[in-house]
């Protein structure tokens, strides 16, 4: 898969549409973030795996090996900290190009394009879009990097934690409305890649998903299903004999030649008061093939089955809007020779209180804690140790331009 | 002293809220389009198209709405009553759209007068007045 001849090919066609602002109308807009935030209550770990590391608190689980991408007991001013520009022309008949550039802290704010793709509205209700584009995974996907367009500084990264967020293809979109209710439903197909991700050089191909919003006055209402076969780079390199001792001899690693299919299922539902608005959001991961997903890079057990959630509420005070937040994530293993057994579990629970302040029409200030617990069976904790026991405190600017 | 200072940023964002109420209940919000225009809104109808959730009017023909400036009254007003948010919801809710492809706020073209003109001269464009600026040169299509 060539992703940089992709990538380099958009750019020039994203600067011919900037260089051709004369012949059709060029709108750009942006956003950045500008945090600062240090966690605490670490725990140095004794499991035989990791001893003595101290737990952190990872934000951005796309590019993990950089240092910035989450927490440690110092301040650090970039793992929440991002900008994005966006090009986009209406080339007239129902087609637009559009362009994101964005860079992150975590990434060394090197501009990278999230966004690039061409959009044809067949009529009022299909939409057909080609190119580079977020994978709808969560409700908060799409626009997880324009904080100023949710009330956190951040979207909670227990349920958030996927190490990809773009993919390359099509997505066709289908607007309508049936009496109160309005639909927004798209179907996805393509395949992605991101050789930072939490379990090494990861790639999906044959991605499809499917997103289903209605929405009524109040009620917001979301389903979506992604099936994709992934595999781990690098992995079918590894002798048998290594392999066998390093994940146990009944291991099935996802390799190029043998990928393995995934199945994530989501379901969330916000609703919207005056002042008042709630929200959950339900996610669950399956691997219903023997080749499991690696935990990590170098965690010698395998992941069967997947479960994070989020509850949220927040009020709206004027141009105040204090939130508190509650998030789960319970990751169950399969059969592993140095857990001892199957469906041992490695699970935490945070508690994320914060407060949003508008104070001004185009940007606002967060405050957020957050407190996580490792809720893990003893056999994993003997491994890992408390591995995701960890509070955080950050501050943050949000604006949109 | 910290509970003191956060009593007087409340106190100022309430009294900032029942200012914004008070302004809005005495001068009303005329939804209007081209005097040719025949077709018949509801309030569910203006909303869609407003939240670019739909792109035409009943009869299938082009609807392109159009925004006052930011920080006008009738605008606050309107966002509140037939939007049901407040500014900074609708900015982020634009935000939300417009960074993921989905759709571009409306066009903002300053007051009352302004968007009266545009109106008056393109029948494709729909757009919002105080109720007491309206005359025969646009139909009203709805009033909240």
């Amino acid at each position: 898969m060539n992703h940089k001849l992709l990538t380099q090919g958009l750019l020039a066609a994203s600067i011919a549409l900037a260089a051709s602002a004369q012949a059709a109308d060029v709108r750009i807009n942006g956003f950045a973030s500008i945090a600062a935030g240090k966690s605490f209550s670490q725990d140095t770990s004794t499991g035989t795996l990791n001893n003595g590391d101290k737990s952190t608190y990872r934000i951005d689980p796309t590019n993990v090996s950089n240092a910035n991408s989450g927490y440690d007991d110092d301040v650090n001013f970039n793992p929440d900290s991002n900008y994005g520009i966006q090009f986009s022309s209406d080339l007239g008949n129902g087609l637009s190009v559009t362009a994101q550039l964005t860079g992150k802290g975590s990434n060394d704010y090197e501009a990278e394009l999230e966004w690039a793709y061409a959009s044809y509205e067949l009529n009022d209700e299909w939409t057909v879009q080609g190119g580079r584009m977020r994978l709808p995974l969560y409700h908060y996907s799409d626009f997880l990097d324009v904080g100023y367009a949710y009330h956190w500084l951040r979207a909670p990264v227990d349920v958030y934690a996927e190490g990809i967020s773009i993919y390359q293809g099509l997505a066709l979109r289908y607007n309508t409305t049936l009496g109160n209710w309005d639909f927004s439903s798209s179907l996805h197909y393509g395949n992605g890649g991101n050789d930072d991700s939490d379990i090494g050089d990861l790639y999906l191909d044959d991605y499809f998903g499917l997103v289903i919003n209605a929405t009524y006055d109040w009620l917001q209402l979301r389903i979506s299903q992604h099936r994709v076969e992934h595999y781990v780079d690098g992995l079918a390199d590894i002798a048998p004999a290594a392999k066998a001792a390093q994940y146990g001899a009944n291991t099935f690693l996802a390799t190029d030649d043998d990928p393995a299919d995934i199945i994530f299922t989501t379901a969330a539902a916000f609703a919207h008061f005056d002042q008042l608005f709630l929200g959950a959001e339900f996610t669950d991961l399956q691997m219903p093939d023997d080749e499991k997903l690696l935990v990590s890079a170098n965690a010698p057990f395998q992941t069967e089955e997947r479960q994070a959630y989020m509850l949220t509420a927040g009020y709206r005070m004027g141009s105040l809007t204090p939130h508190v937040t509650y998030t789960e994530r319970v990751v169950t293993f399969g059969d592993s020779q140095q857990l001892g057994a199957a469906n041992k579990e490695l699970a935490s629970s945070s508690i994320i209180v914060g407060l949003r302040w508008d104070f001004h029409p185009a940007a606002a200030i967060k405050f957020e804690y957050a407190d996580r617990s490792d809720d893990s069976d003893d056999e994993v904790k003997t491994l890992l140790g408390n591995s995701n026991e960890v509070s955080n405190f950050a501050i943050g600017l949000d604006v949109i331009f | 002293m910290k509970k003191s200072s956060l009593k007087k940023i409340l106190a100022a964002s309430l009294a900032g809220a029942s200012l914004l109420v008070s302004v809005s209940a005495w001068s009303g919000v005329a939804v209007i389009v081209n005097a040719n225009n025949s077709n018949t809104l509801s309030a569910a109808d203006v909303t869609r198209i407003f939240l670019g959730k739909k792109k035409t009017f009943p009869d299938g023909s082009e609807a392109i709405p159009i925004d006052q400036a930011e920080g006008s009254a009738t605008r606050s007003a309107f966002i509140s009553t037939a939007l049901k948010k407040n500014d900074q919801q609708i900015k982020a809710y634009w935000a939300q759209l417009l960074f993921t492809g989905k759709g571009t706020p409306p066009k903002e073209v300053g007051g009352s007068a302004e968007v009266k003109k545009l109106v008056a001269e393109n029948p494709a464009l729909i757009g919002y007045i105080d109720s007491g600026d309206v005359d025969s040169s646009v139909k009203v299509v709805h009033e909240f």
